[in-house]
């Protein structure tokens, strides 16, 4: 698993490579939590690299909506990988996530 | 009726009377015999004849002429019957013949008489009876019958026999009979002259039968004989049956003191020789020096007619006779001799003698007798004691205890028992069974006497008793002791676990306690009564246990033998027999038997170790000795004697060290030895020059350690390296050896930093180390090691070290990420980058000023990774600007930088933990950090193969390891399994040394014709690195190195001395164990290996193992042992996954809560039965890094099994959070297991099974998701679980062992017929 971040237009955007398990899950959130930390409550994670989650990786998105949202910030997806939307659809998060098509239209979506 | 006469009446007439009047005389005879009643009869007979013929002669009528013509006849026949009897009696001769047929004699002259009576019927005796006359008489004539002649022949025969007989007994005895031989031969004639003149004569007409006439004769000269000679009172047959034989001495003396008659017995008495005395006076045989004639004669001078007794005795001769002298007198008072008789009586008289002797002697003795004596009469008053007795019950002199009743020394509690005795003494009159009795002395004391009471007969009267008591207080109170040592004795036998046995003097077994039944099998009631060769002799000691009885009767004897079980089997025992005494006598013999197989098994295998060592020792290239502390030397290796000249190892033994040492060395020799013996520590080695047997000089370097024993020094070791050798060995070094050397060097100074990581905490402490080894290993003019920083945006420089230390230190820079190519490239692709020149390459254009000015061209950047993430690099610029760093040095360095990540990490966690954990736990967790950090992080994948590995950690850290890689470019595959001996972090950094050596030699081109070569390179350079520049770290594995090539199943492999890894065919069944074919790996250089070869057919498995296995222990300390091990594998498996998880799970039942001292490594592979064989299976340690591979195998198994993509990531993402959730909460708080995967399809429905050992929990407790809920409703946990559910058909979840839990996933396949495309 690859985390890398970039700031663009006051927006973080989290690029993840890599499969997302009980292992690298962890990590993630830290990651973020980092983040948040540091007040980048406007969060976009790049999915294009992740061809796979367990519901471990379920666990770092909900966690990330709730602790960004709540400071009135979100934590939106891009380029989803056919394996992680069965995965999404299956736990019902398809419902609560907002997902672009990629990252430019989920940084636009916070302006 | 008138009588006639007739003129031979007369003749007839005088004989008749003569007869008749001898028959009444010998009847008259006071002294009667059988002969003299036969000698009346004869003359009767006689007597008869004449007076019946007389009778006959003046009858007158013809009728009683008849008459007594058969009276006379009845004469006629008794005469020549009694006539043969007397001659019989007389002469002896057919004695006893004759005696027993006598009546039968009288049955011919009986029936003959008959015959004559009855004449008148028959004629056959009579024929007529004619009447003659004959001068005015009538005479009866006869004419005679055929039996008359039988009769006449019959009578003339005895009468001949008795004529012969007494003829023969004449000549032969003439002597004897003296003058009335005489007598005897007329009265012999007579009757022969007579018969043969009326017979053969003419005598007148009518002239009567003269045979009375003659025989008339006869009587008088016999009657003479006999009479006048006293024949029948002193009769010849008496005489030669009995008087010469007695042993009384006879002599008879007529009136006149004459001899008569004496017999050999007194001749021997009288001391007279042999010869006939007939006739000689008593008093001649006086003269001739016979005190006994003598004597005799003496007694006889008054011719007294009284019996006379007296007693000669001859004190020279110590030789007594008594004389008895018999008067011999007829009826008158006449004397007519004396009977004397001689009796030797000395033995009597000695006897007699020795009788009062032996009875003085006897009371003498029974007063020195210790046991007391008494007599009592039966009123019980005592009639005798001899001293003991008095002296026993407390008198002190006869006085005290004469007189006294028997109960008077009796306890009073006896008195009715010793009553009751006597009164059966005096009932049986036998003697008493010896009792036990206890006696009353006279002031009171009570001693206990054995007694034995016999009754004193008179006759058949018993008329008092004796007894002898014997003290037995002293045995009995013995006795009483002797039972409680017999107790002490039992307990010791039955308690004793030492084998025992008791044997009796005859050999038997009386006694053998539990242990001895335990060890030999034999129960008491078996062994009683046998002897220890019947039980236990075996081949080797065949009569062992007797002969060592043998020995042992007599003294304490130590044996250590092999005996045989009941069942068969051999034990050893070491034997210690001692003689066995029961109150003070010797029993038999007591011996001790001690298994001692274990130690004799110790022993041999101590023994094997020592001469494997000494073997060893001669192939060393380097010399070796040991000497004791006067330098003497005790050892010496085939190097060392012959080095210095010797041709034997005898030559050098025993000779002082210094004769080896040159005499310019013996001073520097002579102070190390002394400080080794006084410090007991090892020396640093030192050069010195030694000298040969023929004097010369050569240098060498020796390295002396102490021997110790305990903390003393007793000697010294040493081997002695000769260096002139060794400079010319390296010179001849290949190039590749250098290459070798150097990859080594570096690989040691890895254990520099391998020490130094483990050593310290402080995360900028070992970085800063880490530089300066960096320095010292690589041509490199600086080591920046730089961390991310936690944005991970820069490079914080958290170690600097500069080989020049006036180069500028950059420690504390942080250098961006962001437009640093070269950096970003190393973290992002986790790989080193090499630039050639950083002043050109657009890589490190945003260092190309700092380049420029410090003159750096070529650098290597090495990425930090830690658990699979970039966290830093390592930036090394080389010192040379035009310099390339080789692989070897990128490589070496990767693996530094892999261990500072790992120490980065740890320090990391160890910030965190820091106040949980104590130091020591923190030092462990450090070692297992390392330790694990150089397992394989995964496993590599060989069509056709299966491979399993598990790994357990000790709670200390120990130096096992395995390993599994596949060589470059190649499908040959290494399979490695090690034991690094000892344990703690020392161990720990030896195996990480190990591994890393191996897999550096490894890095080689392998194929089919180089690989048995190729593989012995690998273990020879790992072991001479280990034993040459470690070697003073006494440092060794024990290590096996298998390399697989796949395509044919054929591995060939070197085992270091490692357990010997186990091969099983597909039915389970062991086939083959592979034994070590080399010694440990890293003792000496230069040891010995081979390598050997196996070919894996289908369905083969290869197990390896570490003792860490076989030793495991549970709580109770017992180990698992190998034979378990052995056991729990041995089964048809389907797959070497299922194996692994089933033995681990043993392993674990097995170990329970006990942390254990070793790890545990098993590594184990499988061929399939075929590529595609059925089953699909994994078994990886329940670790979170393996999910990857769990999941993968999950997917991978379903897609080959022809399920959609979309159904096989059912079972990957299931896999997942099923294996996630097993980790997590099934292994939390204990050590992992093993997690064992099997995917199979049939009937349309996939299923896995996923198999684990960890905590039961149940997945139904986690509440199920609202997936339907808004996102701040939503919940964080569960929602694993649920997808399974979601995934799948069916789920089952159950612990189907004690120990093992088990999740069935199952999916039905809705479009089978789309699943092949």
């Amino acid at each position: 698993m690859e985390i890398h971040d970039r700031q663009v237009d006051g927006v973080t955007v989290i690029v993840l490579k890599g499969s997302i398990d009980a292992i690298t899950a962890p990590k993630i959130t830290e990651f973020i939590q980092a983040h948040i930390a540091k007040g980048n409550i406007k969060l976009v994670a790049d999915f294009s690299g992740v061809d796979y989650t367990s519901s471990a990786g379920l666990r770092v998105l909900l966690g990330a909506i709730k602790e960004t949202r709540a400071r009135s910030g979100d934590f939106r997806l891009t380029g989803i990988q056919p394996d992680v939307q069965k995965v999404l659809n299956l736990s019902g998060f398809s419902n609560i996530l907002k997902k672009y098509a990629d990252v430019n239209a989920a940084v636009a979506s916070y302006s | 009726m008138a009588y006639q006469t007739n003129p031979y009446l007369i003749w007839q007439l005088i004989p008749g009377l003569i007869l008749f009047g001898i028959g009444l005389y010998i009847q008259s005879r006071p002294i009667k015999k059988r002969e003299s009643n036969v000698f009346s009869l004869l003359m009767f007979g006689g007597s008869l004849w004449a007076f019946a013929n007389a009778v006959q002669l003046i009858t007158p009528n013809i009728g009683w002429q008849r008459f007594w013509n058969g009276v006379t006849y009845l004469g006629i026949m008794v005469v020549p019957t009694t006539w043969f009897l007397l001659s019989v009696k007389l002469t002896g001769f057919l004695h006893e013949q004759i005696k027993r047929i006598e009546r039968w004699l009288w049955l011919p002259p009986a029936l003959l008489y008959l015959f004559l009576l009855t004449s008148g019927l028959h004629k056959l005796f009579f024929t007529a009876f004619d009447t003659v006359m004959l001068g005015g008489y009538v005479a009866l004539e006869n004419n005679y019958g055929p039996l008359f002649y039988v009769h006449t022949g019959y009578s003339y025969v005895l009468v001949i026999a008795g004529i012969v007989m007494l003829a023969v007994s004449l000549i032969t005895k003439f002597k004897q009979y003296g003058v009335q031989a005489y007598g005897l031969i007329i009265g012999v004639l007579a009757p022969l002259i007579g018969n043969a003149y009326f017979l053969f004569g003419s005598p007148p007409a009518g002239f009567p039968d003269p045979t009375p006439i003659i025989f008339t004769v006869t009587g008088v000269a016999f009657a003479w004989a006999i009479f006048g000679g006293h024949i029948l009172e002193v009769v010849p047959l008496a005489h030669d049956t009995i008087v010469r034989k007695l042993s009384t001495g006879v002599l008879i003396v007529d009136a006149e003191k004459h001899i008569r008659d004496i017999n050999p017995a007194a001749l021997e008495m009288l001391g007279l020789p042999a010869q006939s005395y007939a006739g000689a006076s008593l008093s001649e045989l006086a003269k001739r020096n016979s005190v006994l004639a003598w004597t005799a004669s003496e007694a006889l001078n008054d011719a007294v007619q009284d019996d006379q007794e007296m007693q000669v005795a001859f004190p020279e001769t110590h030789r007594t006779f008594d004389v008895h002298i018999s008067h011999i007198g007829d009826q008158l008072g006449n004397t007519t001799g004396w009977l004397i008789q001689f009796n030797d009586v000395s033995e009597q008289k000695q006897a007699e003698e020795g009788m009062v002797a032996a009875q003085k002697t006897l009371k003498a003795i029974l007063n020195t007798l210790p046991d007391s004596f008494f007599e009592a009469d039966p009123d019980g008053i005592i009639t005798y004691a001899n001293r003991a007795f008095i002296k026993n019950l407390g008198f002190s002199a006869w006085e005290d205890v004469q007189g006294q009743n028997f109960r008077k020394f009796t306890d009073q509690k006896a008195v009715r028992d010793i009553f009751e005795k006597f009164k059966l003494l005096y009932e049986t009159k036998q003697p008493l069974e010896p009792f036990e009795y206890n006696y009353r002395t006279k002031n009171g004391m009570v001693y206990i006497g054995e007694t034995t009471v016999s009754p004193i007969m008179d006759g058949e009267r018993a008329i008092g008793s004796r007894g002898l008591i014997r003290d037995v207080t002293a045995r009995v109170n013995a006795e009483k002791e002797i039972l409680k040592q017999k107790d002490l004795l039992d307990s010791l036998l039955q308690q004793s676990p030492i084998a025992m046995v008791i044997n009796d003097m005859t050999k038997r077994i009386t006694v053998v306690n539990p242990a001895f039944e335990k060890l030999f099998g034999y129960s008491h009631a078996e062994a009683l009564g046998k002897s220890l060769n019947e039980l236990l002799a075996s081949a080797s000691a065949p009569d062992e246990a007797d002969q060592l009885s043998t020995i042992t009767m007599s003294k304490r004897a130590l044996r250590e033998k092999k005996y045989k079980r009941k069942d068969g089997s051999l034990v050893d025992v070491e034997i210690f027999t001692t003689p066995f005494f029961v109150g003070g006598e010797r029993f038999g013999y007591l011996a001790f038997y001690n298994d001692i197989s274990e130690r004799l098994k110790a022993e041999a295998d101590l023994e094997k170790t020592q001469s494997t060592l000494s073997a060893v020792l001669d192939t060393l290239q380097d010399s070796y000795f040991e000497a004791d502390r006067n330098g003497t030397i005790t050892f010496a290796n085939r190097p060392f004697w012959e080095e210095t000249g010797y041709s034997s190892k005898e030559e050098v033994l025993g000779k002082s060290f210094r004769r080896f040492v040159a005499p310019d060395s013996v001073r520097s020799v002579f102070e190390r030895f002394e400080r080794l013996y006084q410090t007991g520590k090892l020396l640093e080695p030192f050069d010195y020059n030694y000298r040969h047997k023929d004097g010369s000089i050569s240098t060498a370097e020796m390295v002396v350690s102490p021997i110790l024993e305990g903390r003393q020094v007793v000697g010294a070791r040493g081997t002695i390296h000769d260096i002139s050798e060794r400079i010319r060995s390296a010179n001849a070094l290949s190039e590749a050896k250098d290459a070798a050397e150097d990859r080594a060097r570096d690989l040691a100074a890895l254990t520099n930093v391998a020490a130094t990581v483990s050593q310290s905490l402080d995360l900028k402490d070992i970085l800063q180390s880490v530089c300066q080894e960096l320095v010292s290993i690589f041509e490199i003019r600086n080591a920046g090691i730089g961390l991310l920083t936690p944005d991970r945006k820069g490079l914080e420089i958290v170690a600097f070290h500069a080989f020049d230390p006036n180069e500028q230190s950059v420690l504390g820079m942080v250098l961006p990420v962001e437009g640093n190519v070269s950096s970003m490239e190393v973290l992002e692709k986790k790989r080193t980058v090499f630039i050639q020149d950083a002043q050109s390459d657009p890589r490190t254009s945003s260092i190309a000023d700092i380049s420029k000015t410090r003159g750096t061209r070529s650098i290597m950047i090495v990425p930090l990774l830690a658990r699979g993430e970039a966290i830093g690099t390592i930036g090394m610029p080389a010192r040379d600007p035009e310099h390339v760093f080789t692989r070897n040095e990128i490589e070496l360095a990767e693996t530094i930088a892999s261990q500072i990540a790992a120490a980065v990490d740890n320090a990391q966690l160890h910030a965190k933990t820091e106040s949980a954990l104590d130091v020591a736990e923190r030092d462990l967790e450090i070692g297992r950090q390392i330790q694990s950090g150089f397992f394989p992080e995964s496993l590599p994948q060989i069509p056709g193969w299966e491979i399993a590995t598990h790994f357990h950690a000790a709670r200390q850290v120990a130096g096992d390891f395995y390993d599994v890689f596949q060589f470059r470019n190649s499908t040959f595959t290494a399979f490695i399994i090690a034991d690094v001996c000892d344990k703690g972090v020392g161990a720990a950094l030896f195996m990480v040394l190990f591994r890393s050596l191996l897999r550096a030699f490894s890095e080689i081109k392998i194929n089919t014709d180089n690989v048995q070569e190729q593989l012995l390179n690998i273990i020879v350079n790992t072991n001479n690195f280990i034993a040459e520049y470690h070697g003073k770290s006494n440092m060794f594995a024990t290590l096996f190195f298998g390399v697989l090539d796949p395509a044919t199943g054929l591995m060939h492999y070197v085992n270091g001395g490692h357990e010997p890894p186990i091969i099983l065919d597909k039915n389970g069944s062991i086939i083959q164990r592979l034994m070590p074919t080399g010694p440990a790996v890293g003792m000496f250089p230069e040891m010995n290996f081979r390598v050997a070869q196996i070919r894996f057919t289908e369905g083969d498995f290869m197990l390896g193992f570490t003792d860490g296995t076989t030793d495991a222990r549970n709580f109770a300390g017992k180990q698992f042992t190998e034979e378990r091990l052995l056991k729990s594998i041995a089964a048809p498996w389907s797959s070497v996954f299922s194996m692994l998880f089933e033995l681990n799970v043993e392993l674990r039942e097995h170990i329970g809560e006990q942390k254990q001292f070793d790890d545990i490594t098993l590594i184990s592979f499988r061929r399939k039965l075929s590529l595609n064989d059925g089953v699909h299976a994994i078994c990886r340690t329940a670790h979170l890094a393996a999910l990857g591979e769990l999941r993968d195998f999950a997917e991978s198994a379903a897609i080959h099994s022809g399920l959609r993509p979309d159904e096989a990531f059912a079972f990957k993402l299931a896999a997942d959070e099923v294996c996630t959730n097993i980790i997590q909460y099934g292994y939390e708080g204990r050590e992992p297991g093993l997690l064992s995967l099997t995917f199979d399809v049939a009937d349309n429905q996939a299923r896995l099974i996923i198999r684990d050992d960890g905590k039961y929990f149940s997945p139904d407790q986690a509440k199920r998701p609202d997936i339907e809920a808004e996102w701040h409703e939503r919940e964080l946990g569960g929602l694993g679980i649920f997808f399974v559910h979601e995934l799948m058909d069916n789920v089952t979840y159950n612990r189907i062992d004690q120990n093992v839990n088990q999740f069935i996933l199952e999916k039905n396949l809705t479009n089978p017929k789309s699943n092949k495309e």
